[in-house]
C-alpha cells in the first residue's frame, strides 16, 4: 500500500521519501501532506530563491515581452521551478494537485505572447494557493485571474455594440473547469452557455502597458439583462454597475457547489489518483466527499486514497511524460543545473527539449482541456522509443547540466560479477524500499521474509529479543498484536483509559491498549480481563488488522477453502485478501485457527505498510545478464563507465516502470 | 488473434524472405510493397485536422452572397474578405473559376502563401483541389460545440462513445493487403483518436530520428527492451512490436533519404511539425513501405478574438502556413500525386457573425478540402440557398456530411469495400463527385 501511495501520490520514489513512509505510514505520511504548510521546504525554496520574475509583479514583468529573451527567461522560470519543485519538494502531494490543477485550469504560456507574464501570476496566487483548498476558491480566483481571462478572451468580452458575446470562456468555464461532459453526458445547453457569457461580460482586466495585469469589472462592458441557466436552477434578473459583478460571482460559487462539478472534479481526481476509468461508484462517493466537505479538496483525496479501489488498483495508470521524466530523475537522483536559463533548462522545457518530446511540455498544452491522463494517450511507437532514450541519456550524461552520482547508485562495496551487481542495483532503481538489514541472528538474510522482519523492528512495530533474534515462528501475544497495529497507525494518542483488569499499570503497551480498545479493536474478556500474554489466531488478528485500517468494505468474497461461511471476521478476511495483505496457503487455505506468527504478522502489516522490495523476475534477469556478458562477467572500472550506464538507462526503461 | 498470427506471418515473410511473391515487385528493394504502387483504388490517404474549428467561410469566401458581408461586418470589426478584384489580389478573394459544380465562392488571399509555391490558389490552377463547403458532421449526429467532444465525435466516425476505435483505423483494419510495412502514420508524439484500432499505425514525430537513441550501445539495449516488452504482454507488448518493425523498416530504408528540403523552406517556423509532416510523409511514400494512411495535425485555429484582416492577424498567417505546406506538398509529390488523395477537415466551422472582440465563436458546418492528382477540380455538394442568414443557432448549416466526402475517397480512391464498418450507422446517399 505504502508503495502504491508513493507511486500515485508523488512524482516517484526516492530513498529519502521511502524513509519517510516507513517511519511514519502511509496513512499518518497523507495526513501530513494534506497539511503542506508544516512540511518545511526550505531546500527547493533555496534552489529558485533566485527567481525574481516568480515573484515580480505583471507590471514589472511586461517589459521584458519587447525583449530580445524576455520570453525565454519568464518560460523558463516558471517550467524549471516548477519541474525543481516537482523534482525536490517535500510536500509532494501539493505538487502532484499543483500539476493537476494546472491542467484542469490549463493556460497556455505560448499562444498569446502577454501570457508569458500573466500564467507566473496564475501559478503563484490562483493555483498554488488553492491546490490543497476550496475548490470554490481556486474556481473563483481562477475566473478573476487575467491570464484566464486573457486566454479565454473574456478580457475583451464586451456587450456594448455587439450583437454576439465572446463565448470562449463561458463555454469552458462549464465544460473544463465545472459541470464537465463525462461519458458524452452534457447537463447544459447551447443556450447556457450564451447566457454565462454574458452574466461574465465585464471580467476583464486593467490596461496598464497594452494588455491588463490585473483583474478589473468593467461595467461599461456588462450585460445586465436578465440570465438563466440550466432551465433556472440559477438566475438573475440582472444588474448594473457593482451588482452585475456580484451576480457573477455569485453564478461562479453556484457552479463551484453544482452536483455535476462535484461528480467532474472527483472523477478528474479518480482518474488521475486511480484508474483511467475509475469506477464509477468511487466517483460518487468522492463527489459526496466534495459537497460534504464544501468543495474542500483534501478531504477528496483522502477519501480516494482509503478507498478499496485505490488499494486494488497497483500498476493501472500509465505514465504520462512528465511522470516518467520526474521519476526517473528522482530515482537516480539526479542533480539539475537550478539556473533557469541553464543547459539543464534548455534540455528540459525548449521546443526539442526532453520533455517537448515526451508530448508534455509544462504549460505548453495550447488548448484549454490540458494534458490528457489515460494510456491511450501516451502509448504510441514515438512515446515507447523517446522512454528509452530518457533513460539512455539519463544514465550516459545525455543531458547538459543534469548529472547523476553513479558511485553512490552502483553497489557498494563493489560485487565482483554482474549477477550480483545486478541483484543488488535493480532495487535501487526500480523504486524498491532499500531495507537496512538488521542482522537478526535467527533469520537468514536475503528473503522475503526478511524484509519484512527488519522493516518490522527498524520502525518499531516488533521488538527484538535478546541475542537480536526475531523469533519469527513465535506465536504473536495479543500485546505485540496490538502495539505493533498501534505503531502502524502513526501512534495516535488521547485515547480513554483501558480499565482492563489484567495488565501491570506501567505496562509499555498501555497507550496502544487504550487506543486498541477505543478503537473497538480489542474488546474483554470475561472479568474485564486483557490476556496480555495469550496467543492470536489468524482469523481475529486479521479482524484486528482491518478494524485498525478502518473497517474498509466493498471488497470480494475471499473465496478461502478452510473458512467458515459465518466466520465473524469474514469481511476482514475479504479486504486482507483483496489489499493483498494475506495470500493463500497450498489449496487455497488461509488456516483461520491457526496462532499468527511474529514472521507471518510482521509480513501483513509490511504488505500493507512496507514498501515491498522489487526485484527482477527470473526472465527479465537472465535476459539482462545476457547483455551484460552472463551472470559470471567481471565488474571492473571498464565495466562500471561503459555497460553499467546502459544498464542504469536500461532498467529505467523497463516495462515495469512505465507504470505507476 | 487469427488476423494477428496471419498479419505477422505476412509481415516476417515480406522482409525475412526477401523474394517471396509476398507484394515484392522490385528485385533491388526487397521490403517494397506491391500494394503501395497505383493500382486503382489503393491511394495513400492523408488526412490534415485542422484543430480548433477552421473558419470556413473566411478560407473560401461565398462572395456573391450579401449575408456573408452583413454579418461579418459590425461596425466595430471587419473581417470579411472582399469579392475578387484583379487590380487588388491580395486584398480580395481568389475567384475559383474554371472548376464543376457551386460557382462564386473565393479563396482567402493567404491561400496563396509564401513561398513561392502558388499554395492552394496554385493546386487550384493545376486542377487538383476539390472543395465541399458547408460541411461537417451532420448536428443529428455530433449536436455538441464542445471541440473536444466534437473532434471525438469525427475521429471516432460516430456519437457513439462506447466504440474506442477511429474511422481510419477501422479503414485499415478492414483492408485486405495491408498487414506489412506501414501501413498507418501518425506524425506526432501520440496517435490521433482516427487511427485507433487494431491496424498496425506508427506514430513518427521525426522520421530521421525514429530509433533507440541515448545509449552506449543503443542496438544492444534495443533488443534487451525488445525482448522483456514482449514478454511483458498487454498493449506494451503490441506497441513494441509495432515500433521495433516500423525502426527496422526505418533503418533500412532511410526515407528521410528521399525528403526535399528545399521545398518546405520559408515556411512560418511556427507550422514546422505541420511542415515535417507533409515532408516526412512524402519521404515515406516514395520510399513505398506500405503506407495507406498519414494523419498530420495542424493545430490551433480556434480563433474567437482578433481573427485578423487580409494581409495580416492569425487567419491570415494560418491560411498562409496551411497553403505553404500543402503547396509544397503538392509539388513535392510530383508523379506520386496520382497516388495520394489528402483531405483537410476541422471539428466545425464558426459562427457567421463576427462577436464582441472580432472573432467568430464555435459553429457547425465548415469547410473541407481534396486535394490530388485525381479530385475532380470544382466545388461539390450543396451550400444553403439564399443570403446567409444569421439563423437561430448562427451558423453555417450542415449541407453536406462530412462522411459523404470520406466515403466517396474510401471507395472510389481506397479501395474500401466496407464503408459501413468505418462509418456504423451511417446511410451513404451517393457520391460528391469529388474524385474519380
Amino acid at each position: 500500500m505504502a508503495a502504491l501511495v508513493a507511486a500515485r501520490l508523488t512524482f516517484g520514489r526516492t530513498p529519502d521519501l521511502d524513509a519517510e513512509l516507513a517511519e511514519l505510514g502511509w496513512e499518518a505520511w497523507l495526513e501530513t501532506q494534506l497539511d503542506p504548510g508544516s512540511i518545511p521546504d526550505d531546500d527547493v525554496e533555496a534552489l529558485i530563491s533566485g527567481y525574481t520574475l516568480l515573484t515580480a509583479s505583471n507590471a514589472d514583468n511586461q517589459p521584458l515581452l519587447t525583449q530580445l529573451d524576455g520570453r525565454t527567461r519568464l518560460t523558463r522560470e516558471l517550467s524549471h521551478a516548477t519541474f525543481l519543485r516537482q523534482l525536490h519538494s517535500r510536500r509532494q502531494v501539493f505538487e502532484v494537485l499543483v500539476d493537476l490543477w494546472s491542467n484542469h485550469f490549463n493556460i497556455s504560456m505560448w499562444t498569446k505572447e502577454a501570457l508569458c507574464v500573466l500564467k507566473l501570476q496564475d501559478d503563484r496566487e490562483v493555483v498554488r494557493p488553492h491546490a490543497l483548498g476550496r475548490f470554490a476558491d481556486l474556481l473563483s480566483a481562477s475566473a478573476h485571474s487575467p491570464a484566464m481571462l486573457v486566454y479565454l478572451d473574456n478580457f475583451r468580452n464586451d456587450a456594448r455594440d455587439a450583437t454576439q458575446v465572446n463565448q470562449n470562456y463561458g463555454r469552458e468555464l462549464l465544460e473544463l473547469h465545472t459541470l464537465g461532459i463525462l461519458g458524452g453526458q452534457q447537463v447544459y445547453t447551447e443556450e447556457d452557455v450564451v447566457a454565462v457569457a454574458r452574466v461574465l461580460t465585464g471580467w476583464s482586466t486593467a490596461e496598464v502597458t497594452g494588455v491588463g495585469t490585473q483583474f478589473r469589472f468593467k461595467p461599461e462592458f456588462h450585460d445586465a439583462g436578465p440570465a438563466s441557466i440550466l432551465g433556472g436552477a440559477w438566475s438573475t434578473p440582472g444588474h448594473t454597475g457593482e451588482a452585475g459583478y456580484r451576480d457573477g460571482l455569485a453564478l461562479v460559487d453556484f457552479l463551484a457547489h453544482h452536483p455535476s462539478t462535484a461528480r467532474h472534479v472527483a472523477w478528474k481526481l479518480c482518474r488521475r489518483l486511480v484508474a483511467d476509468a475509475p469506477p464509477p461508484e468511487l466517483v460518487e462517493s468522492a463527489a459526496q466527499a466534495y459537497l460534504d466537505a464544501d468543495t474542500a479538496i483534501g478531504p477528496v483525496v483522502r477519501h480516494i486514497v482509503h478507498s478499496p479501489a485505490f488499494a486494488a488498483s497497483a500498476g493501472a495508470k500509465l505514465r504520462r511524460g512528465l511522470d516518467i521524466v520526474a521519476a526517473s530523475f528522482r530515482v537516480v537522483g539526479a542533480t539539475v543545473d537550478p539556473d533557469p536559463l541553464s543547459a539543464a533548462s534548455t534540455e528540459l522545457h525548449a521546443g526539442n527539449g526532453i520533455l517537448t518530446r515526451l508530448g508534455q511540455r509544462l504549460f505548453a498544452r495550447g488548448t484549454p482541456d490540458g494534458y490528457p491522463d489515460e494510456a491511450v494517450d501516451w502509448l504510441s511507437p514515438d512515446g515507447l522509443l523517446r522512454r528509452w532514450e530518457l533513460g539512455g541519456r539519463l544514465a550516459n550524461d545525455g543531458f547538459q547540466g543534469v548529472t547523476i552520482d553513479l558511485a553512490a547508485l552502483y553497489p557498494s562495496p563493489r560485487p565482483r560479477t554482474a549477477g550480483a551487481f545486478l541483484d543488488r542495483l535493480a532495487p535501487r532503481l526500480l523504486g524498491g524500499l532499500v531495507i537496512e538489514p538488521a542482522g537478526f541472528a535467527d533469520l537468514p538474510e536475503g528473503g522475503p521474509a526478511a524484509d519484512s522482519a527488519n522493516w518490522a523492528a527498524r520502525a518499531g512495530l516488533l521488538t527484538p529479543y535478546p541475542g537480536n533474534q526475531f523469533r519469527p515462528r513465535s506465536p504473536l501475544s495479543r500485546s505485540q498484536a496490538v502495539r505493533m497495529l498501534w505503531v502502524a497507525a502513526g501512534r495516535p494518542a488521547g485515547s480513554p483509559p483501558h480499565r482492563f483488569t489484567d495488565v501491570p499499570a506501567r505496562a509499555p503497551y498501555r497507550q496502544a491498549l487504550n487506543w486498541a480498545r477505543a478503537q473497538g479493536i480489542v474488546s474483554p474478556l470475561p472479568g474485564n480481563r486483557f490476556r496480555p500474554g495469550a496467543a492470536v489466531d489468524r482469523g481475529p488478528f486479521v479482524q484486528m488488522l482491518w478494524i485498525a485500517e478502518g473497517r474498509p468494505g466493498g471488497s470480494p468474497p475471499h473465496g478461502f477453502r478452510d473458512v467458515p461461511r459465518r466466520a465473524p471476521y469474514g469481511r476482514a478476511l475479504n479486504w486482507a485478501r483483496a489489499s493483498g495483505a494475506v495470500r493463500p496457503f497450498a489449496g487455497n487455505t488461509f488456516r483461520p485457527g491457526a496462532d499468527v506468527t511474529r514472521g507471518q504478522a510482521a509480513t501483513m502489516v509490511f504488505r500493507l505498510h512496507g514498501l515491498p522490495e522489487v526485484a527482477l523476475t527470473p526472465a527479465e534477469r537472465s535476459r539482462i545478464l545476457r547483455f551484460l556478458g552472463g551472470e559470471q562477467a567481471r565488474v571492473d572500472d571498464a565495466f562500471l563507465r561503459t555497460v553499467g550506464k546502459d544498464l542504469v538507462g536500461l532498467l529505467l526503461s523497463l516495462p515495469r516502470c512505465q507504470f505507476r | 488473434m487469427n488476423t494477428i498470427s496471419r498479419r505477422q506471418f505476412l509481415w516476417r515473410a515480406g522482409v525475412g524472405a526477401g523474394a517471396l511473391a509476398v507484394g515484392v515487385t522490385n528485385p533491388l528493394s526487397p521490403t517494397r510493397f506491391a500494394f503501395a504502387q497505383s493500382a486503382p483504388g489503393s491511394d495513400v490517404l492523408v488526412c490534415l485536422f485542422l484543430r480548433g474549428g477552421a473558419d470556413g467561410l473566411n478560407l473560401v469566401v461565398p462572395y456573391t452572397d450579401g449575408g456573408y458581408y452583413d454579418h461579418r461586418a459590425d461596425g466595430l470589426f471587419d473581417i470579411a474578405v472582399p469579392p475578387p478584384d484583379p487590380g487588388d489580389v491580395a486584398g480580395t478573394a481568389f475567384p475559383l473559376e474554371g472548376g464543376g459544380g457551386l460557382q462564386g465562392f473565393g479563396l482567402h488571399p493567404a491561400l496563396a502563401g509564401s513561398t513561392g509555391t502558388g499554395g492552394l490558389h496554385g493546386v487550384w490552377d493545376a486542377g487538383d483541389l476539390a472543395i465541399v463547403h458547408a460541411c461537417g458532421m451532420p448536428a443529428t449526429e455530433s449536436p455538441t460545440r464542445s471541440h473536444f467532444e466534437a473532434e471525438a465525435i469525427l475521429e471516432r466516425g460516430t456519437a457513439d462513445v462506447q466504440v474506442s476505435s477511429g474511422w481510419l483505423g477501422r479503414h485499415l483494419a478492414s483492408l485486405p493487403g495491408v498487414d506489412g510495412g506501414i501501413p498507418g502514420l501518425a506524425h506526432g508524439y501520440g496517435i490521433q483518436a482516427s487511427l485507433r484500432g487494431d491496424a498496425r499505425v506508427v506514430s513518427m514525430a521525426s522520421v530521421p530520428t525514429f530509433g533507440v537513441t541515448g545509449y552506449r550501445d543503443d542496438e544492444g539495449v534495443r533488443a534487451v527492451l525488445r525482448d522483456l516488452y514482449h514478454a511483458e504482454g498487454g498493449v506494451l507488448a503490441a506497441q513494441n512490436a509495432t515500433t521495433m518493425d516500423a525502426v527496422d523498416l526505418v533503418r533500412a530504408e532511410g526515407p528521410q533519404q528521399l525528403e526535399d528540403p528545399d521545398l518546405y523552406q520559408g515556411i512560418d517556423a511556427r507550422f514546422a511539425p505541420v511542415a515535417a509532416g507533409f515532408r516526412e510523409t512524402a519521404g515515406l511514400i516514395r520510399a513505398d513501405l506500405g503506407l495507406r494512411v498519414a494523419c498530420i495535425d495542424f493545430l490551433d485555429w480556434d480563433m474567437h478574438d482578433a481573427m485578423g484582416g487580409l494581409t495580416s492577424g492569425r487567419l491570415h498567417t494560418h491560411a498562409t502556413g496551411l497553403a505553404d505546406c500543402l503547396g509544397a506538398f503538392h509539388r513535392d509529390l510530383g508523379e506520386d500525386l496520382s497516388r495520394v488523395t489528402v483531405v483537410v477537415v476541422s471539428e466545425f466551422g464558426r459562427c457567421i457573425r463576427v462577436n464582441a472582440t472580432g472573432g467568430t465563436d464555435h459553429g457547425r458546418g465548415g469547410v473541407s478540402l481534396v486535394m490530388g492528382g485525381n479530385v475532380n477540380k470544382g466545388i461539390w455538394g450543396d451550400y444553403p440557398d439564399g443570403p446567409l442568414a444569421d439563423g437561430p443557432e448562427g451558423d453555417l448549416t450542415v449541407a453536406n456530411d462530412l462522411r459523404a466526402v470520406l466515403t466517396e475517397v474510401l471507395t472510389k480512391r481506397l479501395g474500401n469495400p466496407f464503408v459501413d464498418e468505418v462509418f456504423p450507422g451511417y446511410v451513404h446517399r451517393g457520391d460528391l463527385g469529388v474524385v474519380n
